[in-house]
């Protein structure tokens, strides 16, 4: 008795079926994060020239850090070079809108914020821009993640969240470590 | 195709046909198991890690 | 490490399959043998800056770091080596069809051909960064680089690039594995499927490698993700199938009910004892890849000791225990005497195993919490820092365990021809049989071109805005940093 050279093409196609509609599932799932809770990789594509961004425009020396704009918007701009972050801490509120705004003037740096899901690649030409909300207070690693050359390993920053009570900008809307 | 000296003779078709009648239940059963666990997983870490640690882009 | 145990293995795997699947001699046995020089020429070039301090710039390069030109030109001499085996490949392959007209070609070749087709795609993109690129630079003939651009390009090698690695294993499930337990392929034509769906949908997904870069919009991202999504579609295939055909050899067996015929397998056979293994590791390796994929899910673990941890089972673990196992088969042939000692055989599998599993375990919950890769010291007096302590050493003993096991891989080899007492002369390596030997193939699955055409409109979908657009936005460009000055 010969057997039916057909039924093992029909179990790989039952197979096959299911397979794709589990990766269906998966897809369905990603795709309704991203638009629903708007949970979505950082992709602006926002160019600065990595040669002048020291020298005169938004991320002067003057400029990093959090800042409050006059409609209360809360942005906190850090320059990633080698191998130190600019500033070293940076103060951002809780439970309130932050977008934070990275650029490099050198090489291709990368962070993330230990527990959160900001994350993202610093590239040199382009300003990475990242919305996020805290809903706990504390301190936060924030580490180089991507090899920048051999002092990589030291670079390391901090983001330090506090309860809106305590988060008070100055006359010119902004707010630094030193004071919390 | 299959070179004839790739094939081993005591396998027969009376001899397949004798011994797959079950086949291929235990293949479904082990892989299914393995592939739901690994959905199992993923979902686990979608609803308890990245959802909470909320909303980027 | 990545290029050169890979491409090394690949190369003399292919010949091997070359010669033994198709039983004719290789086509011009001395271009194989320029490829070898080459790549072992471009190998020393390599080292030779790495080690000298003058290329810390990585595998993956991260320009605007520039190192010397040394390492480039070593890099580039390894890939024409490649390039000389897949056209070897292609040539052994029509060959074998014009004397065999209308006949199937054998899968492992068929494979085989299909990996060097899939190899000569991904590395257009790095041979044109490389060389219209960072070389120009390195020379110091250009002194700045767009660095989106060459992201992009890197990108497009990226992925297909762990597809090349890992087809050999999945040659070994398909055609190897099966014999090697006494069973039959489940069925030849969903492997050949399997090995085009790989080509189609290895290539067009390299951005999921930039999910968190600011230089490409979240549509094409988006495309991307969805074709990577795909890509898990065809390990999903093989596991039913070598699974199956395993089924069939623990049935053949005596194997009975729903589970018997696990047990009733030879796992006492290194191939076989190599195939579960690497599938225990597959589906932790697997794991890992599915959430490194799934796009916002990416910026948990981008760049974390989850990646290091995902490449370890799937690659170092999954497939480069089929790699040796492969050794394990093919050498007694090639060394014209039976292995001395199996058991050693058994014992190197099942330390590199245990080992890999314990080295990469903790670093996907390291990775999780945050642990950055690529990194060559942690500030463990960082509070923050400092609980990663145990789960390092942990980490760091299986990496001692992985150490023995490669040498005691290299012994089991070299052991083959220092041993006078070895056995009887073996017989020639065998390739499995499908359950219905007879079934027809169709045309399209036993060539490629065909799926060139799919291949060439799906990279033209997924990657030629995202590299035209650095020529029509033309953003600033970021000055070259040497580091081998």
């Amino acid at each position: 008795m010969a057997i039916d050279p057909l039924s093992n093409a029909r179990s790989e196609r039952r197979w096959a079926f299911a397979m794709v509609g589990a990766a269906m599932m998966m897809l369905f799932a990603i795709v309704w994060a991203s638009l629903s809770p708007h949970m979505n990789p950082p992709s602006n594509i926002e160019n600065v020239d990595p040669n002048t961004l020291h020298i005169a425009g938004e991320f002067t020396e003057d400029n990093l850090g959090t800042q409050v704009d006059a409609k209360g918007r809360v942005t906190t701009r850090i320059v990633t070079s080698q191998f130190s972050f600019a500033p070293e801490c940076v103060v951002v509120p809780q439970d309130m809108q932050v977008t934070f705004r990275f650029v490099s003037p050198d090489v291709i740096h990368g962070l993330l914020v230990v527990g959160t899901n900001i994350n993202t690649m610093v590239v040199p030409g382009y300003v990475s821009q990242v919305h996020t909300m805290f809903d706990k207070p504390g301190d936060m690693l924030m580490p180089c993640h991507e090899f920048c050359g051999l002092g990589h390993s030291q670079m390391v920053a901090h983001v330090r969240v506090v309860p809106i009570a305590d988060f008070k900008p100055d006359e010119n809307g902004r707010v630094a470590c030193a004071e919390h | 195709m299959n070179n004839p000296a790739d094939t081993d003779p005591d396998i027969t078709d009376p001899t397949l046909a004798a011994h797959l009648d079950e086949a291929p239940s235990g293949a479904f059963a082990l892989a299914g198991i393995a592939v739901a666990l690994l959905l199992v997983a993923w979902a686990i870490i979608y609803l308890f890690v990245f959802l909470p640690r909320g909303p980027v882009g | 490490m990545g290029y050169v145990l890979t491409t090394f293995f690949i190369m003399g795997f292919g010949y091997f399959v070359a010669e033994s699947a198709l039983r004719q001699p290789l086509p011009a046995p001395r271009l194989a043998w320029l490829g070898f020089i080459l790549g072992i020429v471009g190998t020393v070039m390599v080292v030779a800056t790495v080690l000298t301090g003058h290329a810390s710039v990585m595998f993956t390069f991260y320009p605007p770091l520039t190192a010397s030109p040394i390492f480039y030109l070593g890099l580039v001499l390894v890939v024409v080596g490649s390039w000389i085996w897949c056209v070897l490949m292609l040539v052994a392959m029509m060959r074998w069809k014009r004397a065999n007209p209308g006949q199937p070609v054998p899968l492992a070749m068929y494979a085989t051909a299909a990996n060097a087709v899939l190899w000569l795609w991904t590395t257009i993109g790095v041979a044109v960064e490389l060389l219209f690129v960072v070389i120009p630079a390195a020379f110091g003939w250009t002194q700045t680089v767009d660095v989106g651009l060459t992201r992009t390009l890197f990108s497009w090698t990226l992925h297909a690039i762990v597809y090349f690695w890992l087809i050999p294993a999945y040659i070994a499930f398909y055609t190897i594995a099966p014999q090697a337990a006494g069973g039959r392929l489940f069925s030849d034509l969903m492997a050949r499927a399997s090995f085009i769906l790989f080509l189609l949908c290895g290539l067009p997904v390299g951005l999921h490698h930039l999910f968190m870069d600011p230089e490409h919009s979240t549509g094409f991202k988006s495309i991307q993700m969805i074709l990577t999504v795909l890509v898990a579609v065809p390990t999903l295939l093989t596991v039913f199938t070598v699974t199956a055909s395993m089924e069939t050899a623990g049935r053949l067996r005596g194997g009975k009910g729903l589970f018997g015929w696990i047990g009733a397998l030879p796992w006492e056979r290194p191939m076989v004892l190599a195939t579960g293994l690497s599938f225990f590791m597959l589906w932790f390796g697997g794991f890992g890849g599915l959430i490194n994929m799934s796009y916002g899910m990416n910026a948990m673990v981008h760049n974390t000791s989850w990646v290091s941890a995902h490449f370890h089972m799937i690659f170092g673990g999954s497939v480069v225990i089929m790699y040796f196992a492969i050794a394990y088969h093919i050498w007694p042939s090639l060394a014209g005497r039976a292995a001395p000692s199996v058991a050693l055989q058994r014992i190197q599998l099942w330390l590199w195993a245990v080992g890999m599993m314990v080295m990469s375990m903790p670093w996907h919950w390291l990775g999780l919490n945050g642990q950055v890769r690529r990194v060559a010291q942690f500030d463990y007096a960082d509070p923050s820092m400092s609980w990663w302590t145990p789960w390092m050493a942990v980490s760091l003993a299986g990496g001692f365990v992985l150490v023995v096991s490669a040498a005691l891989f290299i012994w089991n080899l070299v052991s083959f021809h220092v041993e006078r007492s070895a056995g009887v002369y073996p017989a020639p390596v065998k390739y499995a049989t499908a359950l219905h030997p007879d079934q027809p193939v169709p045309a399209a699955l036993n060539g490629f071109a065909l799926w060139n055409v799919f291949v060439l409109i799906l990279m033209a979908a997924a990657y030629s805005y995202p590299i035209a657009q650095f020529f029509i936005l033309n953003p600033p460009q970021a000055v070259v940093h040497r580091v081998d000055r």
